[in-house]
């Protein structure tokens, strides 16, 4: 064994000296033993200071006013999802980027009234809101939020368990890019333009005669959404939740959703480059910005009241125009929400009782009416679509309709939802059910979808030419 | 407001029986205090230099005095859902006696060395070699992990249901297959997408295969496990994107789900979770594999219904929503108190 060499014994601490160490020892467990445990809580916290903006809209603005010339090559390589802006760039789609409005000179001093109108009308994450008093047309628009059930302590709630649950995937202000998004296919939901899929609202006409802006959902279907999560994507079912949760964030969606489409349109109308907007800037360059907001303004009062007078209000109006305008849309837009509640599809009676066996003829009948009207985007009932180009400039591709996975719901009244009002952001139309018997034709096309992705469910010469022979 | 039609009346949901940490009184801490304190007390008096050995027994006793004293407290395991649930707290005692006794030996050993005067020159003597020593600490253990490793096969098997009451669980085999009721849980980030095959229709002829084309009779459900007591309930495990592990703290159940493999599995219920009174305890469901961000979120309810009637209805019932040919009015479709509302956060 080899032999250790003896070392000079270390002088002994004086007992202070230990006394001390012991202490130190104790104090540095005992916090470590405190303080880990009791910081671990503070992840759950979900306060945000009153500094914190939604922050104004940076990302480009895509109006997709005609279908694009051909359909998209690819999906977007994961995590990086603007590439299909490029694709559309590349064939011609004006793409608006809110950032090249800061070269007008005019463009700072509009993106600061966006910014001050879009803060004092729907406030910030910690304290959300919709409209403010004292503003012209306050009246109108807190009794809509009211009916919206926006208020603010609705909305408060909401932000919170949006903050908690939300917005790793749709953001701090609804752009449906939060941290987790780029990888996800389908893309989460851009909130900002007032747009949805999925959605049960009967087209209808305003009060004062004129169509909405964009094809609205019921409040009931964003809460379907919220509590049964979207099946085939990542939005996952939130209906453990509270109820009160769920209200409140079916809420705040509509909130970021308002404040979103706003400031969109503000934004467009300072950035479009159609023909007639060009022709005024022409005219009288030093005016522009000007210009841009009477035609903005033009546009508000146009879907508001086909009588109003765009001069007169001009002529009449004080202060700056753009506010004017952004108002007046909000208040549309508010209007709108509350017509759309109130304008459900209400099924037509399914001619064949529910509770006997699908006729043959009705299988048919429905084969019959996707060939003729769906097969073009879901080819191979789906199973060879082709991709396409969404409202958001994003990439879809049209259901396979062969696995029963319904985005929308599974129920029959969900699919007769989606043919008989279509998926108007992704371009898919609704079926054209006129001919005959209406009642009929739809709910034949739905229980043919219903049937498709079960060979054993359909009779054999269908079986045969949608599954082919294999499956008997 | 028709959420989802198919949700059943069940019953009003009282303050489940959790197994979470209760901190809220502090007399809770006041044994392990006093135990604590009183060693170090002790330590310090008997041996004043070993600071060292002084933490280390306070340490020790603190551990001790809080698991002897957790247990008393309802800090240990929850209700048992299920008799294996009993065989797996039988395996997890087993185990916990195995531990706790090498444990106290090993700290004894530890404090014991701690407690030495240092030797002439300030350092010790390393030992090389010593057979004896080494065949004991190797075939000891060894021998007892062998014999775990056989003592859990024949539970296993249970849980796997597969060629009862042997001590391997077999391959899955649909004629020996004793299930009542089929459900396929699909987990995916984040909630169970759970899909159950009617049990008054015709059994599916290849369920592995059944579990990943659905039948057109089948009853979709998110987040909620339902069956009846006296149940067998053969589960069809998948996963659509990463590693999930479905666990079943009242049932001892945990079984990992593995991207593109369907993993049978049985789960006994031999109670109910419903009271006499209505009330629901509540049981549930929790991922117990690292899933992602929201992992933490994805959580789901147990309801075991008293008898297969009441099973049957709330199916009828999720049935009926999903061949829903119109939105149900408002007023009949208020759905059930939640004893999980809330508490996925």
């Amino acid at each position: 064994m080899q032999q250790i060499p003896t070392q000079p014994s270390t002088p002994r601490p004086s007992p202070i000296g230990r006394w001390l160490s012991v202490l130190v020892a104790l104090t540095l467990w005992t916090t470590a033993g405190l303080v880990i445990p009791l910081a671990l809580p503070g992840c759950g916290v979900t306060e945000i200071p009153d500094s914190v903006f939604y922050p104004l809209r940076s990302n480009p603005l895509v109006n997709l006013d005609k279908a694009p010339a051909s359909a998209p090559p690819a999906f977007p390589p994961p995590g990086k999802p603007e590439v299909s802006l490029k694709w559309l760039e590349d064939q011609g789609v004006p793409i608006l980027n809110p950032d090249s409005l800061e070269k007008a000179p005019w463009g700072t001093e509009w993106r600061e009234e966006v910014n001050t109108f879009l803060l004092s009308q729907f406030g910030t994450p910690a304290k959300p809101r919709v409209g403010t008093e004292g503003v012209d047309g306050f009246a109108t628009i807190a009794k809509l939020s009211e009916t919206l059930q926006l208020t603010p302590a609705v909305l408060e709630r909401g932000s919170k368990q949006y903050r908690r649950l939300c917005l790793h995937c749709h953001g701090l202000g609804g752009e449906g890019a939060g941290a987790t998004s780029g990888w996800l296919n389908p893309l989460p939901r851009d909130f900002r333009q007032g747009e949805f899929k999925f959605i049960s609202t009967a087209e209808h006409k305003l009060e004062s005669g004129f169509q909405p802006l964009k094809a609205r959902p019921r409040r009931e279907d964003i809460l379907r959404t919220l509590h049964l999560g979207l099946e085939g994507t990542s939005m996952p079912s939130f209906g453990l939740l509270a109820r009160e949760d769920v209200e409140a964030l079916a809420s705040y969606t509509l909130h970021l959703s308002i404040r979103g489409e706003v400031e969109y349109w503000a934004l467009f109308y300072a950035l479009r480059q159609d023909p007639e907007t060009l022709k005024a800037v022409e005219k009288d360059p030093a005016k522009e910005s000007r210009n841009r907001a009477i035609r903005f303004l033009s546009g508000a009062l146009e879907w508001e009241d086909p009588e109003a007078d765009v001069e007169d209000f001009v002529s009449k109006a004080k202060g700056s125009l753009l506010p004017a305008g952004m108002a007046k849309l909000l208040d549309r837009i508010l209007r709108e929400y509350a017509a759309a509640d109130k304008n459900p599809i209400l099924p037509m009676v399914d001619p064949y009782p529910s509770d006997q066996p699908t006729p043959a003829q009705s299988l048919a009948n429905g084969l019959k009416i996707f060939q003729a009207q769906c097969v073009n985007c879901h080819a191979g009932y789906g199973r060879q679509s082709a991709l396409r180009f969404d409202n958001w400039g994003g990439v879809v591709r049209p259901a396979n309709l062969t696995v029963p996975v319904y985005k929308g719901g599974r129920r029959p009244v969900d699919l007769y939802y989606r043919i008989i009002r279509g998926i108007p952001p992704c371009g898919m139309p609704k079926a054209n059910v006129q001919e005959g018997d209406p009642a009929r034709q739809a709910w034949d096309l739905v229980r043919f979808l219903m049937a498709l992705p079960y060979p054993d469910s359909l009779p054999s010469d269908i079986r045969q030419q949608i599954h082919g022979g294999a499956k008997q | 407001m028709p959420l989802d039609p198919g949700n059943s009346p069940v019953p009003k949901a009282t303050e489940s029986a959790g197994f979470a940490l209760d901190w809220s009184a502090p007399e809770h801490a006041l044994p392990l205090i006093i135990t604590g304190m009183a060693f170090v007390i002790w330590l310090c008096a008997f041996r004043f230099r070993k600071a060292w050995a002084a933490i280390v027994g306070i340490n020790t006793a603190a551990v001790a005095a809080y698991t002897a004293w957790s247990a008393r407290n309802g800090h240990w395991l929850p209700e048992k859902a299920n008799d294996l649930a009993g065989e797996v707290d039988g395996l997890f005692n087993m185990v916990m006696v195995l531990i706790t006794v090498f444990f106290i030996l090993t700290q004894c050993v530890l404090i014991y060395a701690m407690l030495q005067k240092s030797p002439e020159g300030g350092r010790a003597k390393p030992v090389h070699g010593n057979h004896t020593l080494e065949l004991v600490w190797t075939l000891i253990p060894g021998a007892l992990l062998v014999y775990i490793a056989i003592a859990q096969l024949p539970t296993w098997a249970k849980m796997k249901g597969q060629n009862a009451g042997a001590l391997l669980p077999s391959g899955y085999e649909v004629a020996s297959d004793p299930a009542d009721l089929l459900v396929t849980v699909t987990g995916k980030q984040w909630e169970w997408r759970m899909r159950y095959a009617d049990p008054s229709g015709n059994k599916p002829e290849d369920p592995i295969q059944w579990a990943s084309t659905p039948a057109t009779a089948d009853v979709h459900v998110v987040n909620e496990l339902h069956a009846w007591k006296g149940a067998k309930v053969r589960l069809m495990l998948r996963t659509t994107d990463v590693i999930h592990s479905f666990f079943l703290p009242q049932f001892r159940f945990k079984q990992d789900m593995l991207p593109g493999k369907t993993i049978p599995a049985l789960l006994h219920t031999d109670k109910t979770n419903i009271n006499p009174d209505g009330t629901e305890r509540s049981w549930e469901i929790a991922c117990a594999e690292l899933c992602g961000g929201n992992h933490y979120r994805m959580r789901g309810r147990v309801v075991i219904h008293p008898d297969r009637e009441s099973f049957m209805t709330w199916l009828n019932e999720r049935k009926s929503g999903q061949s829903a040919r119109k939105e149900p009015l408002a007023s009949a479709d208020k759905p059930p108190a939640n004893p999980m509302a809330g508490k996925q956060e």
